[in-house]
């Protein structure tokens, strides 16, 4: 039994400049608390499809519904490569941009609260970089500090591009941890193109590969992702638990 | 005699005080955005429209200023994509207007001015209409990063988080390269092309490596700036050399002292 739907992507088509297309005919809920994981392989239009759902960029055709969702409820970390690291902003300012929603230039600024960005420094244990500039701090203090970002304004669902790809294993496994006791609170949508860091708290799963293929909790563990990826994957691992998708038909 | 009794003294140094404010906070938007290559396209082509200007018989800054005012709106208008795979194009458009700006200087007939003005600038004709200008765009300058420096910090170093959160990101890249586009008018006027672009260069880029806040970094800018210029105008007094290049040498050089010195802090922690 599944619980709320908070977004529902409904037959959504998307193509860059009208000729090359990426997305055709997605069908995708994300329910209440859900933790779903978008997979695919690169070029598989996983990010596309977070960026219509975030509303920034217009899909050709199709329809999502926000059950009640505004846009100050999405949190959004971006992969590394989306914005400028060499910028020159503290980690306590770069929090502080996640408020930026509330702004309005002509009406009476009250002062930001500083203990929320105080709560939030110690929450993800960024305080003693807290006056570091952005470009001097490590993968995984970055990462932690996006996440800061993108938790201050209390969202309901926390949206994750690539979490993984530029932080140790060590930061990875803080990650995870994060997610676990976040989820208990919000939705959690993930992208990710490797197979191997899937949680075991992730609920649904969805792979996309221009089309997509939805594996919800109570699928029965099937088949591999072969077809998404379009060649055979052989998952390795020792005695570690392990979860088999269905065949996409 | 006191050089500063002269009206025309005054008159340098008022605009160069108000120039640098112009070129410090500007410069600093641009050296972080790294725009320079754009805002030399901009000031380069800006000499076409000069001399076509010059050619009709009209105000030769009013044609810079429109052709300023168009490529800094094409700019704005075109998304950062298309603007960086089209990168050489700028290139083009930097040559081409130098070099229709001296074909129509050259076949206007009658006293052809020495094009030399019009790269260096000539800061000890400035009058107080342009002084005025330059008050009245640094007020408005300053009035609008007061109303919107947060969702502009936000828009420079995160687009996507910016539209996420509602800022209009597409009016702000427009207004962005269009005071920027001004501002290049209003320095080109009295300090020419070249300086234009290295008032807005060399300050911040002093100042970076040393600072870690947007706005020290632009008012440490405006300050170095009105050293290197208020430096460099009484050197080319008192050498009786020409004041828009010596302001320049002024600039490098003190750039270069400023890095040795980083690359020596550097190496000793």
């Amino acid at each position: 039994m599944h619980s709320k739907e908070l977004i529902k992507v409904n037959h959504l088509n998307f193509s860059f400049d009208k000729k090359i297309e990426v997305l055709s005919e997605i069908d995708l809920p994300v329910y209440e608390k859900d933790y779903l994981v978008i997979m695919g392989p690169n070029g598989g239009g996983k990010t596309t499809l977070l960026k219509c759902m975030l509303g920034l960029l217009k899909p050709n055709s199709g329809y999502i519904d926000y059950n009640g969702i505004k846009k100050n409820d999405f949190g959004y970390v971006p992969q590394f490569t989306t914005f400028d690291k060499h910028m020159p902003i503290r980690v306590h300012e770069f929090i502080e941009t996640g408020l930026i929603g509330q702004y309005h230039a002509f009406k009476k600024r009250n002062p930001v609260d500083k203990s929320v960005i105080e709560a939030q420094l110690e929450e993800f244990d960024i305080k003693d970089i807290a006056c570091s500039s952005i470009s001097e701090i490590s993968g995984g203090q970055l990462q932690r500090a996006l996440l800061a970002r993108a938790l201050i304004q209390n969202p309901k669902i926390l949206f994750l591009d690539e979490p993984t790809t530029f932080i140790d294993s060590e930061s990875r496994g803080n990650l995870s941890e994060i997610l676990k006791r976040l989820n208990e609170k919000m939705a959690i949508v993930m992208i990710t193109h490797d197979t191997s860091t899937i949680d075991d708290q992730v609920k649904n799963i969805a792979c996309v590969n221009k089309t997509l293929y939805y594996h919800g909790r109570d699928e029965h563990m099937e088949e591999s992702l072969e077809k998404v990826y379009g060649c055979p994957i052989e998952l390795i691992g020792h005695g570690l638990p392990h979860r088999v998708l269905k065949e996409h038909k | 005699m006191n050089i500063l009794q002269y009206e025309f003294v005054q008159n340098a140094l008022l605009a160069g005080i108000l120039l640098s404010i112009t070129a410090g906070i500007i410069g600093s938007l641009i050296v972080i955005k790294r725009d320079t290559f754009l805002v030399g396209g901009i000031s380069h082509a800006s000499f076409g429209g000069l001399g076509l200007f010059y050619f009709l018989g009209l105000d030769p800054i009013l044609g810079a200023f429109t052709v300023a005012l168009a490529s800094g709106s094409v700019i704005g208008l075109s998304n950062e994509k298309q603007l960086h795979t089209h990168n050489a194009i700028i290139g083009v458009l930097w040559a081409f207007g130098m070099s229709l700006g001296i074909i129509f200087i050259t076949i206007t007939p009658g006293y052809a001015p020495n094009l030399l003005t019009y790269l260096f600038g000539d800061i000890l004709t400035v009058s107080r209409p342009d002084i005025i200008s330059i008050a009245l765009y640094n007020i408005v300058l300053l009035t609008v990063l007061f109303l919107f420096y947060k969702p502009l910090i936000v828009y420079l170093f995160d687009k996507e988080f910016a539209a996420l959160h509602g800022i209009p990101v597409k009016l702000f890249r427009y207004f962005f390269y269009l005071f920027i586009a001004i501002a290049i008018v209003l320095m080109i006027r009295s300090v020419g092309i070249i300086l234009v672009l290295a008032l807005l260069t060399i300050p911040p880029l002093i100042a970076l490596p040393f600072l870690k806040r947007m706005p020290i970094i632009m008012l440490w800018s405006v300050l170095i700036s009105l050293f290197i210029f208020i430096s460099g105008f009484f050197i080319a007094y008192y050498t009786n050399l020409p004041t828009g290049p010596i302001i320049i040498v002024t600039g490098t050089i003190l750039l270069f002292v400023t890095r040795v010195i980083c690359f020596l802090r550097d190496k000793n922690s």
